[in-house]
Formats: structure tokens, C-alpha cells, sequence
């Protein structure tokens, strides 16, 4: 029973956290960047959707049409979290694409922190509810576990996007030019890709995904703070390596791992959670550097 | 050109007591004010973080994001020690720094070993973990000493600024020291080119593992001062923010510099204290200068260099230069002897063993057979080509024999030894070394330090000698810079020699390559296309260095070319490789009339290959 208990509850999150993963291991795989704000973009997407509920026209809406405003403010955080995305990519990282990689890394450190405080001086310090965008409907039950239309509809559409997005990847013309420039952005110029172009567009999927993923997020915590973003996007990017940073299947695996490992270890032992995360990290580091399902990716001398 | 070191380092003590003095004084005439008195104390144990912040950040060039996690560690323990161990005893204050800062040495080690290993970004990651979980076994496992989520009150104040002060500057000269040490010099180079550092001799793994552990024991050293000086210590002081706070004033003091991260330190600890009442809106400030400093100035104040007092004295006064000169020679106890680095005696014997034997060699990537079979000896003195068409595995042999890559089959031997498996450190120690397809040059270093950290896999005075500036190291370095020189010389690059590697032409910067290759003194040297982009005229001064080289140093020469009339001119005999095999073996006049060789460059048309041979 408390197996199964876990089980879902490890799905959930898996999935949400392989939502994240997404956007680390894509944006890591084109620019070689640990992107910090990924987790802080996730965190946007949930007050963009606290902001709009709050607003007296979608209150309205809400009223009548819930389903309508709950997909309407979903979209808004969508495409809040795009535009935000590939602008900070556009404005900060871009300039820096030649420069050593500490220098992006330390950007990417600061857009996350400008982010943090921003959230803070508009929304205050403090937690604000997140809306009811899903509403709390016991759907079946296993056994005793009773399971709810959230969870159900973290896992479907997690895995629904997955599938879409390895699809994308590998059949589109988009996909290719996002393939060619991550293994050589040189020759992809050569060959006619916009490179520029498909970075924004990596960026403003990775976003999306984070967009998403943070509804399921807040929905389940029912709260958003400024930091809602920190401790998710960083578990996220263990997730990332462990699948294998750069490949887009390891990003989903690790994101399932690590969910499940975190349910479970919070059902023993909850206060050794993040510990744990970390020291899976550092096995990982140090007996499979490249992931689960990661290329070998040594420099070329 | 020599540096007036000895009495450069009196002229900054005697500049530092100054300006010890000058704050005692102006402290006095305030009448003790207890804020100010604070916040200098506050000054010196931050700068002491960003300076140990900066040697990995700045001079190593790894990013860490934990840092105060270390700081974390020293406080607890320094506060564990003078207050559980031994309460109430002020004759136990350096000794309880000393143990801060050897606990967070010891975890400093424990987060370093997984992440350094690896090329990439992985040491943020793992560090920021640690700052993470260091706050949760606070909080957890050591409650029982660390007061847990309360406070851990009541500890002892044995900081003051005058203690905090010289400690500061203790830390700052060791610093300081090592940087213009061998060991300094070595992590410098991994940060400049991990790869060519590497095939120089330094072990990268060991030194970049030591630069984080030290900066673990100031940042350890700088946590006891902070615990006794404000006598509380609450976990969540500790946290990510605070990491990035000594991130920010490291990185607008210049990466690199410590003269910038005292500078940098001393004024943003100082306006933090005036803006305490708007932390969010000075976090933010922060933020954004992190981001608006990469972008335009990525170099900070001072970028990697160190402000000098006697530059500044130099331009002003005109005759300091002289004035410096001669005290340095009377400061100077004794000419000390110089020691070059010694030649090692190859335990070899020439009739019984080529240099370099490959025995049935291969390696295989995934299903890939990128070499296979290959035997291949080379004997002493010869100058031997490596040829074939892009892609045939010239540069994966070259990898196989550096050590770069592990061979999946067969055996590699040097002068009757294998060296299959080794790291390339010690291949290079072993008398192996190369150049570059892609010139791989320490770029910000100068000429003289490139060639000097080649030096290192044949010196031998330890870290220690090093700050200590003792017999050994001043001989071991003056013999070493006279060794440089000389070899310098030979290359016709005397003149050079304080110049960037970057400024140098790029037909300067290859034959650069080769001399810090030389420095190793190998016993086979590998040259990886030396005359890719020259013209016919940097050709032909390139194939009579590489004859001179021989004839000099009595090296044996393995090269790798396309540039048939370089191979043809110099080398006695010629490998031809094609798809990971050894396809022919002979001498120049042999290779051009065989059939295979002739097929595999131009297609197995026979018709070609019959004009070809009548052209040659």
C-alpha cells in the first residue's frame, strides 16, 4: 500500500520534474550553458497565472467558464515564460556566446537572482495562493489510493509533450537545424541554419515546457513564493545529468528517478530529501560523469 | 629583466603597516567607535573569502557557488572547539581557526573529487549542493554541538580587528606567494589550457583538487573569525546569497586579481553596511551587475592583473627604478646558485629497444574501428612521417600515445617500457610530448611562463618552499628561468620572451609550441601538422628548426603532415595510414612509387595513379 502511495505520487512529481529537465539538457545541449534561471522562469509562469486570476475580467470568466480560464491562463504563463525566455537569451546570453564559459554561467547566475528580487518587490517576499486551475476531483481509485484528476493529468500531459517534443526533435526542419547546431554551430551556419533563430526557439520550448511544469507545481503546493523555482529547477538539473545532459530521453528518465526517489525518501526520512538528491549527484559524478543515456563528450584534441 | 622581488615584498609590509597604523590612528581619534571598529573587522574576514573565492573562480577557473558553505563549516567548528572543547580560553583562538579551517580543507576535498575530475560546469553544481546540504546537517546530524535551527549562542569574542587584520594579510601574502611559485604557474596553465597543461606535466586533476582545498581552508579560517566576532551563528546566514555576495565582489574585483578583490571587498562590504535597510533593492543592484559586468567588462576593476605600489612609484618618481635596483641587490643575502632543472637519464639501451614501439595497437569508439592493428617503431635519432588521406587516425595514434585516449588493444612502448594506460602527465615525465593540430598555447601567460611551466614535471620544491621563498626555490627558479631562456634562444625567440603568447604571429605561436614541447625533454617529440597555414617560406624555416632540434638535442621526431614536400624533404622514413591500418612503411623515394600509397590519396583509378608517378 504505502509502495503504491508512493508510486503515484513519484510519477507526478517525475513528471514534473522531467518537464524541467527538458529545458536544462535542450538549452545545455545548443550553448553549452547551465541555464540558473530555468528554475526561476518556472517560477514566473506560476505568479503570471497567480497575476491574471487575480484580474477582475478573468475572475469573471472563472465564474462561468472555468475550464475556459483555467486554459486561458495556462497559455498566458506559456507565453509570458517564452517571451521571457529568448529575451534573456537575446539581451544576456547571446553577447557572451564567444566569451569563457564561466562568464555565461556567472549571467545565468544573475538573471536568476534579478528574477528572484524582481518577484519579490512586485508579489512581496511572502507566499501568495496559487488559484485553483485543476479542480480537486477524485477521478478512481487503487486499492485505498484515491487518485485525483491532477495527477492524472500531470503524467498524461507530461508524456503527451515528451512525445510531441521528440517528434519535433527528430522530424521537423526546425529539429534537424536544433540537431545540426548543437553538434556544430559552425557548419550549421554554413549550411544555411539561422542560428541564432534556433537557439531562440530552444530556449522558448525549454520555457514553454517550464511554463508548464510549474502549473502542475503550484497546483500541487498550492502556493508560489519567489523562490518556488530554486529547489525544483536545481533538482531538475541533477535530474538532467543523471539522464545524461544533451539528450532528451536521459532528461525524462532522470526526471522519473529522481521523483521517485524523492517520494519515497520523504516518506521515511523527509528532512534528508535534498541531501539525498545531491548525494545522487555526486555518485552519478562519480561513477557515470556522462548520465544514464548521455554521448560521451570529451574535448576534441 | 629580473624582478626586484625581495624588495618589492618588504616595500608591501612596510606599506601594510602603514596603512595598519593609519586606521589605529584614525580608529583612536574617533574614540573607539564600536560600529566602525566592526565593520573593518567585517572588511578583513570578507576579504579573506573573496580572495579564496577568487583563486578558484579567478585563477583556477572553476566556478563555485558554496563557498559559504565552507565558511559555514569553519565557524561551526572553530565555535564547537573554543566554546564545547576547550571553553574560556583565549590561548586557544588560532588554534581553533586552525581546526575551521582543516575541517572545511577536509570537506573541501570531499566536494572536489567528484566534480574536478571532469571537464565542465559540474563543480557549480556540486558546490551549490553543498551549501544546501551543509545548512540541512546543521540543522540535523550536528544539532546536538550546532544548536540546530536555533542559534548557537554564546561564543567567545576573540576577533578584533587588529587579530582579523593580520590574518587577512597572512592569507592574502600566501596567496599571493603561490601564485609566483611553480604551483602557481601550474594551475594557471589548466586554467588557460587544460589539455596542453596536461602534455606539459602538470597533473591537472591533483592541482585544481589542491587550489579548491585551500580555498576551503580560508574560507574555513575567514568562518572562525566571523564566529567570534559576532559571537551567534544562525544556519541561515550560510546560505546561497551569501555564496553569491563574495561571488559578486570577487568578479567586480577582476577574476584573477586579489589586489581587485581586496579592493572590491573592502568597498562593497562597506556598502552594504550603508544600504542594510534595502537588502532586496542592493541584491538586485548586485544581479544586475553581475550580468551588466559580463557583458561589457567581464574583466572587473582590475581584470587579472595586480596593482602594483612600485609601478605607480616607478611613474612618479624617475630615479625609484635605480633606487629599487640597488636595494635589491643589497637585500639579496647571498647570490644564491641556480639550479636548471636536471636532464634525465633515460634508462634505455638503444641496441635493444627502438624509442617508440606500437605493438598490434587499436582502438574501437562505440562500432567504430578508428585504429586497428598498428605496428609501428621508431628508432633513435630518426625524423619519421605519419601520413594519410583526413580521417585515417594520424591523430588518434598521436592521442593513443599521449595517453589522451586508452587503446582498446595491443601495447604502446617507450624505450622498452609501457606506458599503455598512463595519465599524460606521466607519459610526458617519461620522455613524450607533442604539439597541437589547433595551437594550444597558456594565452594570457607570457613566452617565458609558457615555457617555464614545462619545466615543472622536472622540479622539485614543494608548495611550502614555495611561500617560504627558501634555497630551494630561489634556486630551482632562477635555474629555471636561465634553463627558459636558454632554450629560448635556440629558437630565436630571446627577445620575446615577456611578450603575450597571445601577441605572437601565428607562425611564432607554432614554433612556440614546439619550444615548450622541448622543455620537457623528451625523448620523442610528436608534431601534430607543424606547417598546417604557413607558407612556403614559414615551411621551409620550419624544416630546418625541426633538423636543428635533432641535431641539438639528439631527439627522436614523429611527425604528422600533409605537406608532402616538408614529409618528402626531412623525414628518413614514412608510415602511411589509411582507415586505421598502416598500409606502407619505407623511405621517401619507396612511398612515392607505392601503388596502395598512390591509391588511397588519389582514388583507385589506375589511369591517376599511373600519372601521378610519371609527374614524380
Amino acid at each position: 500500500m504505502v509502495t503504491l502511495y508512493n508510486l503515484i505520487g513519484g510519477l507526478q512529481m517525475g513528471s514534473i520534474y522531467a518537464l524541467i529537465a527538458l529545458g536544462y539538457t535542450m538549452v545545455y545541449g545548443i550553448v553549452q550553458l547551465i541555464n540558473f534561471a530555468h528554475g526561476d522562469i518556472m517560477m514566473v509562469g506560476a505568479y503570471s497565472i497567480y497575476w491574471i486570476m487575480t484580474t477582475s475580467l478573468m475572475k469573471a470568466i472563472a465564474e462561468t467558464q472555468p475550464v475556459l480560464a483555467g486554459v486561458v491562463s495556462v497559455l498566458f504563463a506559456v507565453v509570458v515564460c517564452v517571451a521571457l525566455g529568448v529575451f534573456v537569451d537575446r539581451v544576456a546570453y547571446k553577447p557572451l556566446r564567444n566569451a569563457p564559459r564561466i562568464s555565461a554561467l556567472i549571467t545565468a547566475i544573475g538573471i536568476s537572482i534579478a528574477l528572484e528580487i524582481i518577484a519579490q518587490l512586485v508579489f512581496g517576499s511572502g507566499q501568495v495562493n496559487f488559484p485553483t486551475i485543476v479542480p480537486k476531483v477524485t477521478l478512481f481509485k487503487v486499492g485505498r489510493r484515491s487518485i485525483n484528476l491532477l495527477e492524472v493529468l500531470t503524467f498524461a500531459v507530461s508524456v503527451l509533450l515528451m512525445i510531441a517534443l521528440t517528434l519535433f526533435v527528430q522530424t521537423t526542419r526546425t529539429g534537424k537545424a536544433m540537431r545540426a547546431v548543437s553538434e556544430d554551430q559552425g557548419a550549421a551556419m554554413l549550411m544555411g541554419v539561422n542560428v541564432d533563430k534556433t537557439i531562440s526557439i530552444t530556449f522558448g520550448i525549454g520555457c514553454a515546457l517550464a511554463a508548464i511544469g510549474s502549473v502542475f507545481y503550484a497546483q500541487k503546493v498550492y502556493y508560489v513564493t519567489p523562490l518556488l523555482g530554486m529547489l525544483p529547477g536545481l533538482k531538475a538539473f541533477v535530474a538532467a545529468v543523471l539522464g545524461g545532459i544533451g539528450s532528451i530521453p536521459g532528461a525524462v528518465l532522470g526526471g522519473f528517478i529522481i521523483g521517485m526517489v524523492e517520494t519515497f525518501v520523504k516518506y521515511y526520512a523527509s528532512e534528508y530529501v535534498d541531501a539525498m538528491v545531491f548525494g545522487i549527484l555526486i555518485l552519478v559524478l562519480l561513477f557515470r560523469p556522462t548520465g544514464i543515456l548521455g554521448r560521451k563528450m570529451k574535448e576534441k584534441v | 629583466m629580473k624582478k626586484n622581488r625581495r624588495f618589492t615584498s618588504l616595500l608591501n609590509l612596510l606599506l601594510t603597516v602603514a596603512a595598519y597604523i593609519v586606521i589605529k590612528l584614525v580608529l583612536a581619534a574617533m574614540g573607539g567607535n564600536r560600529a566602525i571598529t566592526n565593520l573593518l573587522t567585517q572588511v578583513c574576514y570578507n576579504i579573506i573569502m573573496v580572495a579564496s573565492l577568487n583563486l578558484v573562480a579567478g585563477v583556477l577557473g572553476e566556478l563555485t557557488l558554496g563557498h559559504a558553505g565552507f565558511m559555514a563549516v569553519g565557524a561551526y567548528c572553530s565555535a564547537i572547539f573554543t566554546s564545547l572543547i576547550l571553553p574560556n580560553q583565549a590561548w586557544t583562538f588560532p588554534l581553533a581557526l586552525i581546526v575551521g579551517g582543516l575541517v572545511a580543507a577536509v570537506f573541501s576535498y570531499l566536494v572536489g573529487v567528484p566534480a574536478l575530475r571532469l571537464q565542465g560546469d559540474y563543480l557549480a553544481i556540486i558546490t551549490l549542493g553543498f551549501g544546501e546540504i551543509i545548512r540541512v546537517l546543521i540543522n540535523t546530524v550536528f544539532a546536538p554541538w550546532t544548536g540546530g535551527g536555533k542559534k548557537m549562542f554564546g561564543i567567545s569574542l576573540y576577533t578584533n580587528f587588529d587579530n582579523a587584520f593580520w590574518i587577512m594579510f597572512l592569507t592574502v601574502a600566501i596567496l599571493y606567494m603561490l601564485a609566483w611559485s611553480r604551483h602557481g604557474r601550474a594551475i594557471l596553465a589548466i586554467r588557460e589550457n587544460a589539455v596542453a597543461a596536461d602534455t606539459a606535466g602538470v597533473p591537472v586533476t591533483k592541482y585544481k583538487t589542491i587550489t579548491f582545498v585551500i580555498a576551503g581552508f580560508f574560507a574555513g579560517i575567514a568562518g572562525g573569525l566571523y564566529a567570534h566576532s559576532v559571537g551567534v551563528l544562525d544556519p541561515t546566514k550560510f546560505d546561497y546569497n551569501t555564496s553569491i555576495n563574495f561571488l559578486v565582489m570577487a568578479v567586480f574585483g577582476g577574476l584573477g586579481s586579489y589586489t581587485g578583490s581586496i579592493a572590491a571587498a573592502s568597498m562593497l562590504t562597506v556598502v552594504q553596511y550603508l544600504m542594510a535597510s534595502l537588502v532586496e533593492y542592493r541584491q538586485l543592484a548586485y544581479a544586475l551587475l553581475l550580468i551588466v559586468m559580463m557583458i561589457f567588462k567581464p574583466s572587473g576593476l582590475l581584470g587579472v592583473h595586480e596593482f602594483s605600489c612600485e609601478r605607480l612609484l616607478e611613474k612618479i618618481i624617475p630615479a625609484w627604478k635605480d633606487f629599487a635596483a640597488k636595494m635589491e641587490n643589497r637585500l639579496q643575502r647571498r647570490k644564491t646558485r641556480s639550479i636548471p632543472p636536471d636532464i634525465p637519464e633515460y634508462d634505455y639501451d638503444s641496441e635493444k629497444y627502438p624509442v617508440l614501439a606500437m605493438k598490434n595497437l587499436g582502438i574501437r569508439f562505440g562500432g567504430l574501428h578508428a585504429a586497428e592493428d598498428v605496428n609501428l617503431a621508431i628508432y633513435e635519432h630518426e625524423i619519421v612521417g605519419l601520413i594519410g588521406p583526413n580521417g585515417a587516425g594520424k591523430t588518434t595514434i598521436f592521442n593513443m600515445m599521449t595517453g589522451v585516449y586508452m587503446p582498446t588493444e595491443g601495447e604502446i612502448e617507450l624505450m622498452g617500457k609501457s606506458i599503455k594506460g598512463m595519465p599524460t602527465y606521466k607519459i610526458t615525465y617519461e620522455g613524450i610530448s607533442r604539439t597541437f593540430q589547433n595551437i594550444r598555447l597558456f594565452k594570457s601567460m607570457t613566452v617565458l611562463e609558457n615555457i617555464k611551466v614545462a619545466f615543472q614535471s622536472r622540479m622539485y620544491y614543494t608548495m611550502v618552499d614555495g611561500l617560504a621563498r627558501d634555497t630551494y626555490y630561489e634556486r630551482e627558479e632562477n635555474g629555471c628561468d636561465e634553463r627558459a631562456r636558454e632554450l629560448l634562444r635556440v629558437f630565436d625567440m630571446e627577445e620575446m620572451a615577456d611578450w603575450n603568447a597571445n601577441s605572437l604571429p601565428y607562425g611564432l605561436q607554432r614554433k612556440l609550441e614546439i619550444c615548450r614541447a622541448m622543455a620537457t625533454n623528451p625523448k620523442l617529440l610528436l608534431l601534430d601538422e607543424p606547417a598546417a597555414g604557413m607558407n612556403p617560406i614559414e615551411t621551409q624555416e620550419l624544416m630546418v628548426t625541426i633538423q636543428r632540434i635533432r641535431e641539438k638535442f639528439g631527439v627522436t621526431i614523429l611527425l604528422i603532415e600533409h605537406d608532402m614536400k616538408l614529409v618528402m624533404g626531412i623525414c628518413e622514413r614514412i608510415y602511411v595510414l589509411n582507415y586505421g591500418r598502416i598500409i606502407a612503411e619505407g623511405t621517401p623515394a619507396e612511398i612515392r612509387q607505392n601503388r596502395e600509397v598512390v591509391a588511397a590519396y588519389l582514388g583507385d583509378a589506375d589511369e591517376e595513379a599511373e600519372t601521378e608517378k610519371e609527374g614524380a
